[in-house]
């Protein structure tokens, strides 16, 4: 097996050292960070950091690269996107399709969805029909008004409900986990002890 | 509306009904993530064994992932990172916690062969420090991003 492999890679190898003379194509082959665009349009920003040193990329399309673990972070350099193509093809396109996210609302002081929120209810069944072996998270979430123990058990209430509607509408129980982040997955920032309706929500996240 | 709502669950009925498989519960419930791509061989060796990795199959904190020459492998976390290997990758899932309600949030990888992309999710979104991609040369630190790591076989 290691022959079959073996024999072919001695010339590909010194092909690959012929084409590499150039030190933008060296520090390719080196170990290498590049920072991407995210799928909003906006690009974060990472650091890449050894013990001898640190580097941060801002800007999509760059990258660091580390020759060992005690050599410096290289200055950020640009990637083409056929280099960025020819290393990392079959991961980009293992990338599984982005989990899709809905927001419900209760009535108050009730335990039926608004009407608006169970409208939605039909596109969360499309998107699950439509999903490669789909799990679906439900998260219950209050505001930061009352205790954060009494508000994580309120949220995993509101998300037992809203599972019970979904396997319900004939959603498999196995294929549905029912979580709570209390008061502290705020979707609108706000300091502790604050009302806010927005805040009281189950999420549905199909993946 | 009410035709197109009952096709629709009548479709998605049967789409699950093929692939609702039955597990234990305890063991649903232990899951980090989900494989949702798969291509050529991928595994992930966990303290009971080798595993052959297909679609749907959950992954757990500590399995180490690998993938073969040819092969690729993408999984979705509980909290929405993705992680998608290329060929001839190793990645350890050395720790994940997602419990926002009690405060216990961490993402930590170890990729020590082939290509990555990393596609952070909410973990980072709440707490950026609490994400760290390490490889044999150096720590990824991020802030809310997608990036791609590739690193060289040790002693290779």
């Amino acid at each position: 097996m290691i022959r079959s492999i073996r024999t072919p890679a001695r010339p590909l190898g010194a092909l690959l050292v012929m084409l590499c003379l150039l030190p933008a194509c060296s520090r390719l082959n080196d170990n290498l960070f590049v920072l991407l665009e995210d799928a909003d349009g906006k690009t974060g920003a990472i650091e890449v950091t050894n013990e001898s040193g640190a580097r941060v990329i801002e800007r999509s399309g760059q990258a660091v690269a580390v020759r060992g673990a005690n050599s410096t972070p290289s200055d950020p350099f640009a990637v083409s996107p056929d280099d960025i193509d020819a290393r990392f093809r079959d991961a980009l396109a293992a990338e599984p399709e982005k989990p899709v996210n809905f927001v419900l609302y209760f009535q108050t002081g009730s335990t039926d969805l608004r009407p608006e929120s169970a409208e939605q209810l039909p596109q969360v069944l499309q998107v699950i029909a439509n999903r490669t072996a789909p799990i679906v998270a439900v998260v219950g979430h209050t505001d930061t008004a009352g205790s954060a123990r009494v508000n994580a058990a309120l949220a995993l209430d509101r998300a037992r409900e809203v599972a019970k509607i979904l396997t319900g509408i004939g959603i498999p129980a196995a294929r549905i986990e029912i979580t709570s982040h209390g008061e502290n997955n705020l979707l609108i920032p706000t300091g502790d002890e604050v009302a806010e309706p927005r805040n009281r929500r189950v999420e549905i996240t199909v993946r | 509306m009410a035709v197109r709502f009952f096709a629709t669950l009548l479709l998605a009925v049967s789409v699950l009904a093929g692939t609702a498989d039955v597990r234990p519960a305890a063991a649903q419930d232990a899951a980090i993530g989900h494989v949702k791509s798969v291509k050529g061989g991928a595994s992930a060796t966990r303290a009971d064994g080798q595993v052959t990795l297909a679609i749907g199959d959950p992954v757990y904190r500590e399995d180490v992932l690998e993938t073969g020459s040819g092969g690729a492998l993408g999984v979705i976390f509980r909290d929405n990172t993705i992680l998608s290997l290329g060929p001839r990758t190793t990645v350890a899932l050395r720790d994940y916690a997602f419990e926002p309600a009690a405060e216990k949030i961490s993402f930590l990888a170890r990729i020590t062969r082939g290509t990555l992309l990393y596609v952070s999710g909410v973990i980072a979104k709440l707490s950026p420090s609490a994400v760290s991609i390490e490889t044999p040369v150096a720590t990824v630190a991020v802030r809310g991003t997608r990036f791609l790591a590739q690193v060289k076989d040790e002693g290779g």
